[in-house]
C-alpha cells in the first residue's frame, strides 16, 4: 500500500524534527545572556547574593547537573505537561498556555483560512482573466498587500472599520467571530498577496498544458476548465506554500495579538521576552514548533488527496 | 446532416519583437463533409495551426483574421459560449501528444463523463457506461478497469486510443485529428491507422487528418492539401497528389520518403534570400528567374488539382 508507506514515512520524519525543536527550546535558556541563578535570586529579593546563596539556588534549579542530564529531566517534565513556573510571577506556565493556545490557534487558523480564500480566489480570477483590467487591478492590490507591514495595516483597519465606521470592535475577543475579522485580515494580508501571485502563476502555467487544450476541445465551460482542471493540477505547490505560511502566521500573531489586545500566546510571550522570562519563551518555542510540525503533517496528508501518484504509486505499469 | 468546413483568407500570425510572424498566410480551402481530408507538410508548415484555428484552440498570443464557415455559422467570430457547445459535440479533436493530453490528476472515467455531460442531460452513470462501450470498440477488453485509472498508469499506445475515443465520445459529425501518429513507433502507427479507419467506417464522420506521415495520408485520405510556410501549395485527390505530385515541394516530400530513395529537399540557397516571390523559391530545383519576383497564384489543372506554382501558368 503506497499510502500507508507514505504516512508511516511522514510520521517517522516527525520524530527527529520534534526532538530538534525541544533541543532548541532547551538550549535557548542556556545561551540567553545573564545567569538564571542571579535572576532567580533577584526575583526573591536577594540583590547581592553570596556564593552559598547561589550554590543553593543552582542546586534548586537543577543547574548543577550536566547539560544532557538537565535536558533529559527537562524533557521528561515537558512530556508530562509541566513547563515549569514563570520567573516573573511564578505562575504555572502550562496552565497559562492551555488557556491561551486555543485563542492563538483560532486566530491563526482564521487568518490561514482568509489567506487561502482570498489568495486562491484572487489568483484564480487573475489567471482566468489574464491581461484584463481585473488581472491588473488584483495584481496591484496583491503587491500592495505584500508591501504593507502587518502592524500598520492593523492600525489602519482599526481606524477605518472600528473607529470611523463602527462596524467591528477595536480590540478584545468579546464579540465572537466579529472580533476575529480585523486581526485575521491584518495577519493574512501579506500571505494573501503571496498566495494570489503563486496561484496565478501556477494556474497560468497549467492553462498552457496540452490537457487543458483537450479539456477545451471537449466543449467544457471555462469555469470547469479553470477550476476542475487547471486549479486542481496546481494544488500541490499551493498546498506546500500555505503550509509554510502557517509558521509566519503563528509568529506574526505575536504583534497582531498585542495590537488587538487578544489574550493569546503571542501577547503572553511578548511580555515574557520583555521580562526575560525564559521558561515561558521555551514553552512558546516548543508549542509553536510542535504546532507547525503537526500542521505540516496535515499538509503532507493533504497531498494524498491532491496527488494521485502518491495514492497509486505512480509510473506506467 | 453534416456541413462542409470552409476556410476563407485565413491568416494566423504571432506578434514578436521583430514584427509579426505568420504561421498561416492567405489560406482558403474547403473540407468536404463525408470525406477524409488530409493536410500534410513539414513541421512548422502551419498545418496544426490551421487545424486548431477551426476550434479556436490556438494560444491567445495568436492573431487570427479571415473566416471559417461551418454551415451558416462563422466560427472565428462566434461567441465563445456558443463555440464551446459546438466543440466536442459537432467537431471533435484527436490531439497530438496523447500522454500529455489527459489530465494527470483525474481518473479517465471522469474525463470521459464530463465530456458527455457537458453536452447532454445523460446521468454520470450512463455516460460512464457509454464510455466503457466505446473503449471496447477501441480494443480495450477491460474497459471498466481502464476507466478507473490515471493516464500515467498507461502506455503511450493506450493513451493514444483513449484520446481518440475521447474525441469521438459524442459522435461528432467532424473530427480533427492533429498528427495522431507523431512520435509513435511503427506498430503504434499501424494501430492508430486502424483505429482512424474504423472510426470513419463506423461513425461516417467527416475528418480532417493533419499529419506529416505521407503514407498514412495516402492510405486514409480522399483528398490532400500540401502546406508550405503557411500556404497550401497543392491540393487534389490523395493518390494523385502522392503518386504524381505536381508542385516541386510535393515532389520533394515524396522523394524524401525512404521507399522512394530518401532524397532530401535541398536547404535554402543563401543567394536566393530576400526575394518577394514564391516562398519555396530558395529550395526549389526547378526555379526560374521569374519565381523570385512574384508569388505564384493558384492554378487549377484539368484534373481538378490546384497548384501554386509558375510551372503551370
Amino acid at each position: 500500500m503506497p499510502v500507508v508507506k507514505y504516512i508511516v514515512k511522514r510520521l517517522l520524519v516527525m520524530i527527529p524534527v520534534l526532538l530538534g525543536i525541544s533541543l532548541a527550546a532547551f538550549l535557548l535558556g542556556h545561551i540567553a545572556p545573564g545567569d538564571p541563578v542571579d535572576d532567580a535570586l533577584a526575583r526573591i529579593g536577594v540583590e547581592f547574593p553570596t556564593e552559598e546563596d547561589r550554590a543553593e539556588m543552582r542546586a534548586k534549579l537543577g543547574l548543577d547537573q550536566s547539560l544532557p542530564n538537565q535536558y533529559l529531566s527537562w524533557l521528561s517534565r515537558v512530556v508530562r505537561g509541566d513547563l515549569g513556573n514563570s520567573y516573573y510571577n511564578n505562575k504555572d506556565i502550562a496552565k497559562e498556555f492551555r488557556a491561551r493556545f486555543p485563542i492563538t490557534l483560532k486566530l491563526s487558523l482564521s487568518a490561514l483560512f482568509t489567506a487561502v480564500l482570498l489568495g486562491v480566489g484572487g489568483g484564480v480570477l487573475m489567471a482566468a482573466f489574464r491581461g484584463s483590467w481585473l488581472d491588473k487591478l488584483l495584481r496591484s492590490i496583491s503587491t500592495l498587500l505584500l508591501s504593507i507591514p502587518g502592524f500598520w495595516l492593523a492600525l489602519f483597519l482599526i481606524t477605518v472599520f472600528a473607529e470611523q465606521l463602527h462596524w467591528l470592535p477595536t480590540s478584545g475577543l468579546d464579540r465572537g467571530a466579529a472580533s476575529l475579522v480585523l486581526p485575521s485580515l491584518a495577519l493574512a494580508a501579506a500571505n494573501v498577496g503571496m498566495t494570489s501571485r503563486l496561484v496565478r502563476g501556477n494556474v497560468i502555467a497549467q492553462l498552457g498544458e496540452q490537457y487543458i487544450l483537450v479539456a477545451n476541445a471537449k466543449g467544457l465551460p471555462q469555469r470547469v476548465v479553470v477550476l476542475g482542471h487547471a486549479l486542481r493540477n496546481s494544488l500541490v505547490p499551493i498546498i506546500t506554500m500555505i503550509g509554510n505560511y502557517f509558521g509566519g502566521i503563528l509568529g506574526g500573531s505575536t504583534i497582531i495579538e498585542t495590537i488587538f489586545a487578544i489574550p493569546g500566546m503571542g501577547s503572553y510571550v511578548l511580555s515574557a521576552i520583555q521580562n526575560r522570562d525564559y521558561p515561558v519563551i521555551q514553552g512558546y518555542v516548543l508549542i509553536t514548533g510542535a504546532t507547525f510540525v503537526l500542521i505540516n503533517l496535515a499538509i503532507d496528508l493533504l497531498y494524498i488527496a491532491a496527488d494521485p501518484k502518491i495514492r497509486v504509486g505512480g509510473g506506467a505499469q | 446532416m453534416t456541413q462542409d468546413i470552409q476556410i476563407e483568407d485565413l491568416n494566423v500570425y504571432f506578434e514578436t519583437a521583430s514584427g509579426p510572424v505568420y504561421a498561416v498566410k492567405n489560406l482558403s480551402t474547403t473540407f468536404h463533409a463525408g470525406k477524409i481530408s488530409g493536410v500534410i507538410g513539414e513541421s512548422g508548415s502551419g498545418k496544426s495551426v490551421m487545424g486548431m484555428s477551426i476550434l479556436r484552440l490556438l494560444p491567445n498570443t495568436a492573431r487570427v483574421t479571415g473566416k471559417c464557415f461551418f454551415g451558416d455559422q462563422e466560427l472565428y467570430t462566434l461567441p465563445l459560449r456558443q463555440l464551446r457547445k459546438l466543440r466536442g459535440k459537432q467537431i471533435g479533436l484527436i490531439p497530438q501528444n496523447p500522454n500529455a493530453s489527459l489530465d494527470p490528476v483525474m481518473k479517465v472515467k471522469r474525463q470521459f463523463v464530463e465530456a458527455v455531460t457537458a453536452h447532454t442531460s445523460l446521468s454520470r452513470r450512463n455516460a460512464a457506461q457509454d464510455a466503457g462501450a466505446l473503449l471496447e470498440q477501441f480494443g480495450f477488453t477491460d474497459a471498466g478497469a481502464i476507466l478507473d485509472r490515471y493516464s500515467f498508469q498507461m502506455s503511450g499506445g493506450m493513451n493514444q486510443r483513449l484520446v481518440s475515443a475521447l474525441g469521438l465520445i459524442n459522435q461528432p459529425g467532424w473530427v480533427i485529428a492533429d498528427e495522431p501518429t507523431k512520435g509513435l513507433d511503427a506498430p503504434l502507427r499501424n494501430q492508430v491507422y486502424r483505429v482512424l479507419r474504423q472510426i470513419y467506417r463506423k461513425n461516417h464522420s467527416s475528418m480532417i487528418l493533419i499529419t506529416h506521415d505521407l503514407l498514412l495520408a495516402r492510405q486514409l485520405c480522399d483528398d490532400i492539401r500540401v502546406m508550405y510556410q503557411g500556404q497550401i501549395v497543392e491540393q487534389g485527390d490523395a493518390r494523385a497528389v502522392i503518386d504524381a505530385p505536381k508542385h516541386p515541394y510535393t515532389a520533394g516530400l515524396v522523394g524524401s520518403l525512404p521507399s522512394r530513395g530518401m532524397h532530401p529537399i535541398p536547404l535554402p540557397d543563401p543567394k536566393c534570400e530576400g526575394h518577394s516571390g514564391c516562398p519555396f523559391y530558395p529550395r526549389c530545383e526547378k526555379a526560374t528567374a521569374g519565381c523570385a519576383e512574384h508569388p505564384p497564384g493558384e492554378v487549377t489543372l484539368p484534373d481538378g488539382r490546384k497548384v501554386r506554382c509558375r510551372l503551370y501558368g
